[in-house]
């Protein structure tokens, strides 16, 4: 392997080929086992060594998964299933149990109702909530089909994507000063949210929120999720029930949020 | 202290790892219930939040832990496995893993919608575990080159632009990176290569 084929081989993973040298470089794959071989194990690499992404077996000799699937199918692989399975019930028993514990000490009356609000009622912390309802790939992109798409966001979005947070601010506060879009406002704020800079951020989402933004409404539901990251259940509950009681941008998961604290 | 006190020291606390390794191996394979909990509850809340952080929810994480004990448990059954790190880093790296590889089959999922097939749980189980295998020996194989290599290839694969590789290296040119990393990457790859393990995991 020369060090040509290698850039070539590493163009082509980063998708960085034009239409043309793709088809020549997928012909030379089927005529040169060589390459191939050097690709493949290139390819394997980067997909296992990169957090980002997985390396997948495909057309490898199949005699070693064939011996563990028997393996996992094998009653006595069942057996050690069902023992996890089992440790799994425990540990969610146990962690009832300590909860009983800790109320027997009051009144018959009052552990009802506590008993009544800790069976009847899943209530859920605070980070599970924000992680169960935050979706952060599902921020609008800044990615158009339009000619004047600017080229500093989309990048801040690629390090923001990239967890790169640090940067990704740098530049969304840069642009906030000339750009005031709904979309900017909203990724600096979550890029601070990541970063802990929770005052920042609740200032940012504020800034939108009495902006006249056509979205500017948005910065509610996203403050409301800021304070259940910074575990400020308090402030967290007067935001959603303002979203709920104005029918707001995303009332109705506003409602179950608060029905779940 | 003394460096053979120290030598004396580290040696006693390696052996301690080994021993609580064997101990929750050993108790995987067995079944045993009690150790299982403890493992749970020593485990399970550090999981969890990496799973919540990463675009998963409770269930997830329910189920990445206990695939991966599985893993653990039949790899331990079937090879007799031996962890050099802590029984908690290597189980936090499978459930890793296994979260990582369940986000990349959705992707794929999305983008080859019409191949679609059903595959068997045991099978897409043991697929799980042998492609963890690979990773192990391509990581074994990345810890057996230069401290310079290795960094400069983690940053390779890492994907990080040329030009940001030249501002973390001692190196002057975008052309002098690609030509190290070329000379390393061929001392992975020779390495892995001359490893009879990876005859059975490479791909045909």
């Amino acid at each position: 392997m020369n060090l040509e084929d290698d850039i070539l081989i590493e163009r082509f993973l980063r998708n960085e080929l034009s239409e043309e040298e793709k088809l020549s470089f997928l012909k030379r794959l089927e005529d040169d086992l060589n390459f191939k071989e050097h690709y493949l194990l290139e390819k394997q690499l980067f997909e296992s060594l990169n957090e980002e992404s997985w390396s997948f077996i495909d057309n490898v000799d199949d005699t070693e998964v064939k011996q563990y699937e028997e393996l996992y199918n094998s009653a006595e692989v069942n057996a050690i299933r069902e023992a996890i399975k089992g440790a799994a019930k425990t540990k969610t028993t146990n962690n009832r149990s300590k909860v009983i514990a800790l109320v027997s000490g009051f009144a018959a009356a009052i552990i009802f109702i506590l008993a009544s609000n800790i069976f009847l009622k899943e209530t859920v912390d605070a980070e599970t909530l924000y992680a169960n309802h935050i979706q952060l790939e599902k921020l609008p992109s800044f990615v158009t089909r339009s000619e004047t798409e600017n080229s500093k966001l989309i990048d801040a979005e690629k390090l923001f994507k990239a967890k790169r947070y640090e940067d990704a601010l740098a530049i969304f506060s840069i642009e906030l000063e000339e750009n005031k879009k709904s979309a900017v406002f909203i990724y600096k704020a979550f890029s601070e949210i990541e970063l802990k800079k929770f005052d920042e951020a609740k200032s940012t989402l504020k800034t939108l929120i009495n902006s006249d933004l056509i979205d500017a409404e948005k910065g509610q539901w996203y403050l409301g999720l800021l304070y259940l990251k910074s575990n400020n259940k308090k402030e967290a509950k007067k935001v959603f029930k303002k979203i709920m009681k104005e029918k707001l941008y995303k009332a109705k998961e506003a409602e179950e949020i608060l029905d779940k604290m | 202290m003394l460096p053979a006190q120290k030598y004396k020291n580290f040696i006693f606390a390696y052996q301690i790892v080994k021993m609580d390794s064997s101990l929750y191996l050993n108790a995987l394979v067995e079944g045993n219930s009690r150790i299982i909990s403890k493992i749970y509850s020593t485990n399970f809340t550090q999981v969890k939040r990496f799973i919540l952080q990463n675009r998963g929810a409770v269930e997830d994480a329910e189920d990445v832990f206990q695939k991966a004990l599985l893993q653990i448990a039949v790899r331990h059954k079937k090879e007799g496995i031996e962890i050099n790190s802590s029984f908690d880093a290597y189980l936090f790296t499978v459930c890793k893993n296994l979260w990582r590889r369940e986000l990349n089959s959705k992707k794929n999922r999305v983008t080859n919608q019409e191949v679609i097939e059903l595959v068997s749980e045991a099978k897409e189980n043991a697929s799980a575990l042998v492609e963890q295998k690979r990773h192990e020996l391509f990581l074994e194989k990345l810890n057996l080159i230069s401290d310079n290599c290795k960094k400069i290839l983690s940053l390779f694969f890492a994907k990080v632009p040329y030009a940001e590789i030249v501002e973390s290296t001692e190196y002057n040119s975008e052309t002098v990176v690609r030509q190290r990393v070329f000379k390393c990457k061929k001392k992975l790859t020779d390495l892995i290569k001359g490893d009879k393990r990876y005859l059975t995991l490479q791909e045909l």
